[in-house]
C-alpha cells in the first residue's frame, strides 16, 4: 500500500485532532525545573580542560627548572666568562675562607686515592705546596684550588692563558673524583661558597651548550581529511609552545593549541550516529566543524645554516580536547526525525591520540627573536570525535620564537 | 499560544520573532515567553509518547534546551512550530530509547482485542483525555501509533528509529489500534 495515500479511518483522525487541539494549562513548576536545567546548563559543566593552562605552565616550569638539567653544562660556561675568572681569581680575601671549607670538608672525607692524583700535577704548579712537606691529605685539595686560582691569575689575565695554564688540571680533574661533592650536594647553599672554576676547569669546546628555552607563538592554516575524502575549507590553528633546549642541536617543547578543524567524511569512515546504527548506509557524508585544543609534546632536532639560520626536524604526540563538535549529516534520503545536524560539547578526549611531524626552517631576525616557518603533518593514533574518525591534518605554521 | 490570543499574523509572527531574537542573547524572560507560549503545543507531544505528565514534563524541558542551546540554527524566515516539533519528537524517541531496556519495543503482546474497524470509537472523551489513552498504550505501540498516525512517519522509518522490523512495526500499529479503539470504547460503555 502507498503509505502517502493511505485512507486514514476514523481513530486514527480522532488521535489527530485530539493531539492537535488538546489544551494543558501551563505549569510554573515545569518552568522552575526548565530554569534549574538553564542554570547549570549556563553553568556549563566544569570546564577540567581550562585547568590544562595553569598544569601546562607548571610543567614547563619544572621542565626548565628541574633540578640538574643542563647543570653539567654550566661548568663550562662560567670558565668562558671572562669577568667571572677575572673576578674571582684576584679576589684573595675569598680563598682562604673557600680553602678552609674545603679544607673542613676534605679532612672529614678524603681517602687515600687523592695523593696519587696529586702526583700527577707538575711541581712548578704548585706554588702553595712547600716542598720538603709529606703529602697531607688534607691539605692536597686546597692546594690545588689555590695554585689553579694562581695559575689563572698569573696569566696575562685572559681567557686563553688561563685555560692553557690550568691544562693539567683540567686533565686531572675532568673526571671529578668522588671525594669532590657534586654541585648538586650543595643545593640551597649560597653560591658564593664554590668555586667552580678552581676544580671544574674542563676544557673549553667550540661548541657551546645551549640551555634555556624559548617561547614560539605560531598560527597555522589547518587542512584536515579523513580517509578517502577531501580536505574541506582549511581550519586554522593558534598556540604558543614553550621550547627547552637539551644540548646544542636537540630541544623538546610543550604547549597549547587551539584549532578549528574542518573536513568533510563519507558516512563509511564515520561511526554511524546512534539513530542510524541499524542502516550506517543511510548517511552518506557528514561535514564537520570542530574546535580543537591540542597539547603537543615533541622532541626537535637543529641542523645548522649559513647565517645562524637553522633547518629542524619534529616528532612528538599531541592530544586532542574536543571543546565543540558540530556535524552536518546528509542521508541516502529524506530522513524525517533524524538530526540533520548535531553538536556536542567537551564529550570527547583523545590523549596522546595524535601523532605530529614537521619539517621547518628558522632564522633570527634579532638578539632573541627568530621567524620559522614549518610544514607538518598529524596523523591519528585513535579514532577522532564522536565519528571516531581518522583525522589526518596537514599544514603551514608560521611561528614567531623568542629566546628567553 | 501566541496564536490563540487571537492576534493579527503579522503581529504573532513580530513577537515570537522578538521573543526568538531574546532568546538568541540568553535572556531569560524571553525564554520564559517561549516556553509559556509553546507549553501546550509540546504537552501535547510530549504526553502521547510518555504516557504521563510527570515524564512529559521531564521530556518537555529536555526538548526546550535544546531549543534554546541551539536557537541560533533556527532559520527566523520558517515557522517556529515543525522546529519544534522536530527536536520534542526526537526528544521523546530519545526518551523510549533510554528506556527501551525496561520496555521492549519489539514486543508484540498478545492483547484480547477486537478486529480494528475504519469506524471512528464512538466516544464522549475529551482531547486531553484521548491523548491519556493513548499514553496507555504500550511503549511498544504507543511509539508506533504516535509516529505513524500523528506524526507522519512511514513504517520503514519507524523501524529504523526504534530498531525493530517494518513488520513489527506494522503488527503493533495494528494492535496498538485495536487496544484503543478498546479502550475508548470501554470507557463509554463505562459513562454511557
Amino acid at each position: 500500500m502507498d503509505e502517502e495515500k493511505r485512507p486514514i479511518d476514523g481513530l486514527e483522525h480522532i488521535a489527530k485532532e485530539a493531539a492537535e487541539k488538546a489544551q494543558f494549562d501551563f505549569n510554573p513548576e515545569a518552568w522552575k525545573a526548565m530554569e534549574a536545567k538553564l542554570d547549570s546548563a549556563d553553568r556549563t559543566p566544569f570546564a577540567w580542560w581550562k585547568l590544562l593552562f595553569p598544569i601546562g605552565a607548571l610543567l614547563v616550569l619544572l621542565l626548565i627548572f628541574w633540578p640538574g638539567a643542563g647543570e653539567s653544562n654550566q661548568l663550562p660556561e662560567q670558565v668562558e666568562t671572562p669577568q667571572e675568572t677575572e673576578t674571582a681569581s684576584p679576589n684573595s680575601e675569598q680563598i682562604p675562607v673557600k680553602d678552609e671549607i674545603f679544607d673542613t670538608e676534605s679532612s672529614q672525607t678524603v681517602s687515600p686515592p687523592t695523593e696519587e692524583k696529586r702526583e700527577t700535577v707538575p711541581p712548578q704548579n704548585i706554588t702553595n705546596a712547600e716542598p720538603g712537606d709529606s703529602p697531607r691529605s688534607t691539605a692536597s685539595k686546597s692546594e690545588r684550588f689555590v695554585e689553579s686560582t694562581e695559575v689563572s691569575s698569573q696569566g696575562t689575565g685572559s681567557r686563553n692563558n688561563a685555560i692553557s695554564n690550568s691544562q693539567p688540571f683540567t686533565v686531572e680533574f675532568a673526571q671529578t673524583p668522588e671525594w669532590i661533592p657534586s654541585t648538586r650536594a650543595f643545593l640551597g647553599v649560597p653560591e658564593v661558597f664554590f668555586r667552580k672554576d678552581s676544580f671544574g676547569t674542563l676544557p673549553v669546546t667550540e661548541e657551546k651548550v645551549k640551555r634555556g628555552g624559548a617561547w614560539i607563538f605560531f598560527g597555522a592554516a589547518d587542512f584536515s581529511s579523513v580517509g578517502s575524502e577531501g580536505s574541506s575549507d582549511p581550519g586554522t590553528m593558534f598556540g604558543v609552545l614553550r621550547e627547552s633546549y637539551v644540548g646544542k642541536h636537540w630541544s623538546f617543547s610543550f604547549g597549547l593549541g587551539y584549532a578549528v578543524k574542518k573536513y568533510s567524511a563519507l558516512g563509511a569512515d564515520y561511526e554511524t550516529p546512534y539513530w542510524a546504527r541499524n542502516n550506517p548506509d543511510a548517511v552518506e557524508s557528514i561535514i564537520a566543524n570542530c574546535l580543537v585544543i591540542d597539547i603537543p609534546l615533541n622532541v626537535r632536532r637543529y641542523f645548522d645554516a649559513k647565517n645562524g639560520n637553522k633547518f629542524f626536524v619534529s616528532s612528538g604526540i599531541s592530544s586532542y580536547f574536543m571543546v565543540r563538535e558540530t556535524y552536518d549529516y546528509t542521508y541516502d534520503q529524506p530522513r524525517p526525525g533524524w538530526n540533520s545536524t548535531w553538536e556536542i560539547r567537551n564529550e570527547n578526549q583523545h590523549l596522546f591520540g595524535i601523532a605530529n611531524f614537521s619539517v621547518g626552517y628558522e632564522t633570527p631576525i634579532g638578539k632573541n627573536l627568530g621567524l620559522g616557518i614549518e610544514p607538518f603533518v598529524q596523523v591519528p593514533l585513535s579514532g577522532i570525535g564522536f565519528g571516531q574518525v581518522d583525522l589526518f591534518s596537514f599544514g603551514v605554521k608560521a611561528a614567531i620564537k623568542i629566546n628567553k | 499560544m501566541v496564536m490563540e490570543r487571537g492576534l493579527p499574523l503579522t503581529k504573532i509572527e513580530k513577537l515570537l520573532d522578538l521573543i526568538i531574537k531574546g532568546c538568541r542573547e540568553n535572556d531569560r524572560q524571553s525564554q520564559q515567553e517561549l516556553y509559556r507560549n509553546f507549553y501546550s503545543y509540546a504537552m501535547s507531544i510530549c504526553v502521547r509518547y510518555t504516557g504521563n505528565e510527570d515524564d512529559a514534563v521531564e521530556v518537555l524541558n529536555d526538548g526546550f534546551l535544546k531549543v534554546f542551546a541551539n536557537i541560533e540554527k533556527f532559520d527566523i524566515n520558517k515557522p517556529f512550530k515543525p522546529w519544534l516539533r522536530r527536536i520534542l519528537v526526537n526528544s521523546c524517541i530519545d526518551h523510549i530509547k533510554k528506556n527501551a531496556k525496561h520496555s521492549h519495543l519489539a514486543d508484540i503482546t498478545e492483547a484480547n482485542v477486537h478486529q480494528s474497524t475504519e469506524e471512528a470509537p464512538d466516544h464522549n472523551l475529551s482531547y486531553q483525555e484521548i491523548l491519556s489513552k493513548i499514553g496507555k498504550l504500550s511503549p511498544a505501540y504507543r511509539a508506533v501509533f504516535n509516529l505513524y498516525v500523528i506524526d507522519g512517519y512511514k513504517h520503514q522509518e519507524i523501524a529504523e528509529q526504534l530498531g525493530i522490523t517494518v513488520s513489527t512495526s506494522k503488527a503493533n500499529l495494528t494492535r496498538a489500534k485495536a487496544v484503543l479503539r478498546s479502550m475508548m470504547e470501554k470507557e463509554v460503555y463505562q459513562y454511557g
